[in-house]
């Protein structure tokens, strides 16, 4: 697309598609990512696969139409297949050489570090969906705020309104005092509001040398040099795992908190609204007794 | 819907009729009034919207002589989602009406709110420019009135279209400052190394290395969680393929950031007039050589 460069992440997928239409896939997935993502593709990410498109805005494109044989420890597909099956076809594990059991723990470490790179993307959305849940709460709470001022604003007006309608009677008529059965409290902070008190918690422990910031990925570290046989080929897959679930763990810590401050904002919320209740129902009341009064002076 | 049209055109005849007449302490703008909201509804129903809305109009108007400018303002709000449908610009005229009629009566929010409309508007119209204007006028109204979130959604339009002109600073500070707003608050924290993100893509397009490291420190400061972040080492080895002007690397990086978490339409856009300016410095680079 930007030239005649070959693109560094070009390395063949085990079966024979023809190209990827993720735009920035790394393509070196092995076998059991096409298990996840071929149900989710739409048409016409099928049509550009069939037509052999590369759909990568950042990839330079020489190389998209190769068909590929071999994955990436140069296994057949058809290899594959068979370590899918748990060699049922061919006799069973007992039955295979130490050649064919080496080959098969590397194709079952790459499905294991597979399954927990998805594991993260997974997590890794679901903490994009809880920002933003965290962003809408933020604003529910502002606006249930605003809403509570605008209470407390109508409560004034009201009182004025309930002056005037009480010196309206004229001279001989009985003094109207409007019934109030509490004050209105307009919006109240209940406790104190852990929104704004622990904003920089986490910048105070780190400060103290408490919480390490969680460390990155290392899928970039430079690797040590080509494995070139099974033990460190499964050895590689099994330091891949350890950086995929070291930050699964970071993200599910993250998660965690922000469970927690959704579940303690929902609290304040539903406290706030409690008080929010309280004051409208009551506003409520006097309204109706000062139309009451607007009639039986109309009625005179 | 005939029978619909019939009844809006009559309703709108007996109004005219009641404009042109006389009427007795300022109640012929009342009954008016009436009689042209009838008319507005029944030319809803009808699916007349032109119409509809140039009766709102007329109702606004009769709400004017009678002082009653909220419901003037919201008159001209109904006439511009009637217009919505068939006239972009007279859509935005209208809103613009009742935009300066609720600041004359102190409904800022309300102004706020139908701003953020008219942006809205222009921007389904690819008019950026206007968006953007109208867009900065909405945050400014939401902050006045201490809506802070509303103000930073409309900031955060901003500095998206900011970006999209090339305006890279204005966008750069946008994110800086809604990040530094978020990291005082539980619920918003969250959110910050994505602002940053946005940010420090920004500093990209500036093609200045010294200034993408120094933001990337700066950044460091503000949030010391941010440097063990993917975003942040997305960042750093951006600005180092840059440094080290290898397109390859930079492709490689994006992909390994992207197959995780997938990159939006805009970081895409931004990240390719990156790409574009790499690719150049490596072609000179070639020609000298």
């Amino acid at each position: 697309m930007f030239g005649s460069k070959k693109s560094p992440l070009k390395v063949a997928k085990p079966s024979s598609v023809e190209s990827w239409t993720n735009p920035f896939d790394s393509n070196d997935e092995g076998m059991d990512t096409k298990k996840y993502s071929s149900s989710r593709k739409t048409s016409s990410e099928r049509a550009l696969t069939t037509l052999g498109v590369n759909t990568n805005p950042f990839d330079d494109g020489t190389d998209a139409n190769k068909k590929s044989s071999s994955t990436l420890y140069g296994f057949q597909s058809a290899n594959w297949n068979k370590y899918k099956n748990d060699f049922r076809d061919s006799g069973g594990l007992e039955n295979q050489s130490v050649q064919e059991l080496e080959s098969y723990a590397v194709y079952k470490a790459e499905e294991t570090t597979n399954s927990v790179t998805n594991c993260l993307k997974i997590a890794e959305n679901i903490r994009e969906e809880a920002t933003q849940t965290l962003v809408t709460l933020h604003q529910q709470g502002e606006q249930i705020t605003r809403s509570h001022h605008v209470a407390a604003d109508i409560d004034h007006d009201l009182t004025r309104g309930e002056k005037l309608l009480g010196s309206l009677g004229g001279l001989f008529s009985k003094t109207w005092k409007p019934k109030k059965t509490r004050a209105i409290t307009g919006p109240v902070i209940v406790g104190d509001d852990p929104v704004r008190r622990k904003g920089n918690h986490l910048e105070q422990r780190e400060k103290l040398g408490l919480t390490s910031a969680p460390k990155g990925q290392s899928k970039l570290r430079s690797p040590p040099q080509e494995p070139t046989n099974a033990f460190e080929k499964v050895e590689v897959e099994k330091n891949k795992q350890d950086d995929a679930l070291s930050d699964l763990s970071d993200l599910l810590g993250e998660l965690k908190g922000m469970a927690v401050d959704m579940g303690s904002e929902i609290e304040r919320h539903n406290k706030a609204l409690n008080h929010l209740y309280d004051d409208v129902d009551e506003l409520n009341f006097r309204v109706i007794g000062a139309n009451q009064r607007g009639r039986r002076l109309l009625g005179k | 819907m005939g029978d619909h049209l019939a009844r809006a055109e009559d309703f709108e005849n007996k109004a005219e009729k009641k404009l042109s007449g006389w009427g007795l302490f300022g109640s012929k703008f009342e009954d008016a009034a009436d009689l042209f909201d009838k008319s507005a509804n029944s030319y809803k129903l009808a699916k007349s919207w032109d119409k509809a809305g140039s009766t709102y109009i007329k109702l606004a108007n009769c709400n004017l002589k009678l002082e009653s400018k909220h419901e003037a303002a919201q008159a001209y709000v109904d006439a511009a989602h009637c217009y919505k449908k068939t006239n972009i610009n007279e859509s935005v005229s209208c809103l613009d009406n009742a935009v300066n009629i609720f600041c004359e009566i102190g409904r800022l929010s309300m102004a706020a709110r139908y701003l953020k409309e008219i942006a809205e508007l222009y921007e389904s119209e690819q008019n950026i420019e206007q968006a953007v204007v109208y867009y900065e006028k909405s945050a400014d109204f939401y902050e006045n009135e201490e809506v802070n979130t509303s103000a930073n959604q409309c900031k955060q339009k901003v500095a998206q279209f900011s970006a999209q002109l090339e305006q890279y600073q204005r966008s750069i500070e946008i994110y800086e400052d809604i990040a530094r707003q978020s990291l005082s608050n539980n619920l918003l924290k969250y959110g910050v190394k994505g602002h940053l993100l946005n940010a420090g893509i920004c500093q990209l397009c500036k093609d200045d290395v010294i200034a993408i490291t120094n933001a990337l420190e700066r950044y460091q400061d503000l949030d010391p969680t941010f440097s063990g972040t993917r975003e942040y080492r997305l960042l750093a080895d951006i600005a180092a393929a840059i440094d080290e002007e290898d397109v390859g690397k930079f492709t490689e990086v994006i992909k390994e950031f992207d197959s995780m978490t997938p990159l939006d339409s805009w970081k895409t856009t931004l990240l390719l007039r990156v790409k574009e300016k790499l690719k150049a410095k490596e072609l000179e680079e070639d020609d000298l050589t």
